[in-house]
């Protein structure tokens, strides 16, 4: 092993012209894979994010709206009717409108978020200030990108209706659609929507889903079954608070209950929008991989006569194959550090509108991936490695 | 029939009992040595010549645990190379066999120093323990001024000389060299001759130089030609 490493690394020192201009060209492939993962990952979280900062397990959707949270619409009530259910913790309701607000002479197009306190349905990532709690009048949270804009804590905002409410905190990670969000009291977010949609004639009492946490250790698929269970035998006096136009409201509310994860899942775009990234992501990676693989190809080619040398004198293949590996580790090292580091000062020079964001989680996963997909690559020039014939040696000149 | 050039004497560090070597099968089998009988005593220079494709280097490259024989066995004291798998063949040449290459086969990205106690990083050997092995056998072989140097600012006799010390590095019983003066002047062939001569015979190896050159044969202890294959004794 250690004849391997200093084999290895002496390459690298004494070839070091060679090695930086495979690692610059590594660099640039890494860092325009780690550009596109950024990517992939803000879009998905800035269209999540509403969704993701709540704590909850479940999601109840009325059957209608295929689990679009904009299209969805079930009464206020049932957040209190499912608390009952067994196996649901906790439950509140959430309710979504694409509006705009005002601030000075600034103009953002965001989405109202409606919320019950207190509940799963209430934002947890606050970082600055407070979230209002129920019955508030006139105060909202807003997402930071709001506060990045130049809405501070304090501010008075004009919602498109023309009412004001005063900004009391902040809360991150909380876009959805790509837009930011605020979030108020139902009871406000229940105007704002009448006075959006008048000819809608949504009862007040109607909000967008359900959010459920389940108890400790509770099984997920029977608390969902439960719940559709009951809402389909469901008090009168909830079901009149449903459109009259919906065919459920004679035998009660017909509903979709999903975990969390599909949820985030049926948010428009995002599921198509992951499997493009993913599979350009994917082949960036690969490229990588193939690159590591033609240098380490041409480089074991290049050396054979050297390696069939050493192989003669006594080194194992295990020696020769470490040397391989532990060159192929330098240069994927140099490569995601390099990499990482230019995406992270090219992400200072992409315009705001552009979502770019390098989680540590992100790197950790293309690293790994590029890891693997270097391993891949210079399989071919290991397996060359590992068939040296050393008796070669004798009929090569080794310089 | 077989080219007896065998001697039962005592003291054989290496010898070859009927080994052929045949490349390949069927129609397309090329049979590059037949038959081969030799037997190389502790402090033996022995020369092997012939032409181009008689055989040297698969005759050389058997009895350096390179290639095992199709048929017959070499044994290296008295162990059969053929009897063990890859990793102890590689152990073998690692610590029982010195090799000198027509090019000298030095590593290009390590400098002398290092060429040298490589070596004794593939046989185990202590890493500080090999370096001031290889600085010793530098120096005696009057390359010691060269030690940091990489093999490309090298002459190349300093070459060869830096390959001998190699070859010498863990004190192996054996030494074969593979045409080591092919790439050098007469006056600098000489001295690597002499090199290899002093090596075998003040250590007690036994010692085979694969060589065209009469002038190194006749330096040898024993010489034997080689031609088609087969060994023929010359006086």
């Amino acid at each position: 092993m250690r004849a391997g490493f200093d084999l290895g690394l002496a390459e690298l020192r004494r070839t070091l012209g060679r090695m930086w201009s495979s690692a610059a060209a590594l660099v640039v492939l890494v860092t325009l894979t780690l550009m596109l993962a950024g990517l992939a990952d803000a879009l998905e979280r800035d269209s999540t994010g509403v969704l993701r900062s709540l704590d909850a397990d479940l999601v109840v959707f009325n059957e209608e709206a295929r689990l679009q949270l904009l299209r969805s619409r079930v009464p206020a009530p049932l957040g209190g009717s499912l608390a009952f259910v067994d196996g649901v913790r906790q439950a509140g309701t959430v309710g979504l409108v694409p509006t705009s607000i005002s601030s000075g002479d600034e103009r953002f197009r965001v989405t109202l978020v409606g919320y019950t306190s207190r509940t799963p349905a209430e934002p947890t990532n606050l970082v600055e200030g407070r979230v209002p709690l129920d019955g508030e009048p006139g105060i909202a949270a807003a997402d930071v990108r709001l506060r990045d804009r130049g809405i501070a804590v304090g501010d008075t905002v004009r919602l498109a209706s023309d009412r004001e409410v005063q900004i009391v905190g902040f809360v991150e990670d909380t876009m959805f659609l790509q837009q930011p969000t605020v979030w108020v009291p139902q009871d406000l977010w229940s105007r704002v929507r009448a006075d959006a949609f008048p000819e809608a004639g949504w009862a007040e009492a109607l909000v967008g889903a359900t959010l459920v946490r389940l108890d400790p250790g509770a099984d997920g698929g029977e608390v969902m079954a439960q719940i559709e269970a009951e809402l389909a035998d469901l008090d009168q006096d909830i079901i009149d608070l449903m459109d009259d136009e919906s065919d459920d409201v004679a035998d009660g509310i017909a509903v979709d209950v999903v975990s969390m994860g599909t949820a985030l899942d049926a948010i428009p775009g995002v599921d198509v929008q992951r499997s493009t990234f993913s599979v350009i992501v994917a082949l960036a990676v690969a490229v990588v991989g193939a690159v590591m693989g033609l240098l380490f190809a041409l480089l074991v080619v290049e050396r054979q006569p050297v390696l069939s040398t050493l192989r003669a004198i006594g080194a194992t293949p295990t020696t020769l194959v470490v040397a391989l590996l532990f060159q192929v580790g330098v240069l994927w090292v140099v490569a995601t550090t390099g990499g990482t580091l230019a995406t992270l000062a090219l992400s200072q020079l992409v315009p705001d509108a552009m979502p770019l964001a390098l989680r540590p989680s992100v790197v950790a996963t293309i690293a790994a991936a590029l890891l693997l997909a270097s391993a891949v690559g210079a399989s071919a020039a290991l397996r060359r490695v590992i068939r040296l014939d050393p008796s070669t040696a004798m009929q090569e000149d080794a310089e | 029939m077989s080219d007896h050039l065998d001697d039962p004497g005592g003291g054989a560090l290496v010898r070859a009992e009927g080994c052929t070597k045949i490349y390949g099968d069927g129609h397309t089998s090329v049979t590059a040595v037949v038959d081969a009988d030799l037997t190389i005593r502790a402090g033996e220079l022995f020369a092997l010549v012939g032409p181009s494709g008689s055989g040297k280097s698969t005759l050389l490259s058997m009895l350096g645990a390179l290639l095992t024989p199709t048929e017959g066995h070499v044994r290296i004291e008295d162990v059969d190379v053929g009897s063990l798998g890859e990793r102890k063949r590689t152990e073998l040449r690692a610590r029982r066999i010195g090799f000198v290459f027509q090019a000298a086969g030095l590593v290009p990205f390590l400098t002398a120093e290092e060429n040298v106690a490589a070596v004794g990083a593939f046989a185990g050997m202590p890493r500080q323990a090999a370096r001031q092995r290889a600085q010793v056998l530098l120096d005696e072989l009057g390359v010691a001024d060269r030690a940091t140097h990489l093999p490309a600012a090298l002459s190349g006799g300093e070459r060869q000389r830096v390959a001998i010390a190699r070859a010498l590095l863990v004190d192996p019983p054996v030494l074969l060299a593979d045409e080591p003066t092919a790439h050098l002047d007469a006056d600098r062939g000489q001295q690597v001759v002499e090199l290899l001569g002093a090596a075998v015979h003040d250590g007690g190896r036994a010692g085979l130089v694969v060589t065209h050159d009469p002038g190194v044969a006749a330096r040898a202890d024993r010489i034997v030609r080689i031609a088609d294959g087969r060994l023929i004794p010359t006086a």
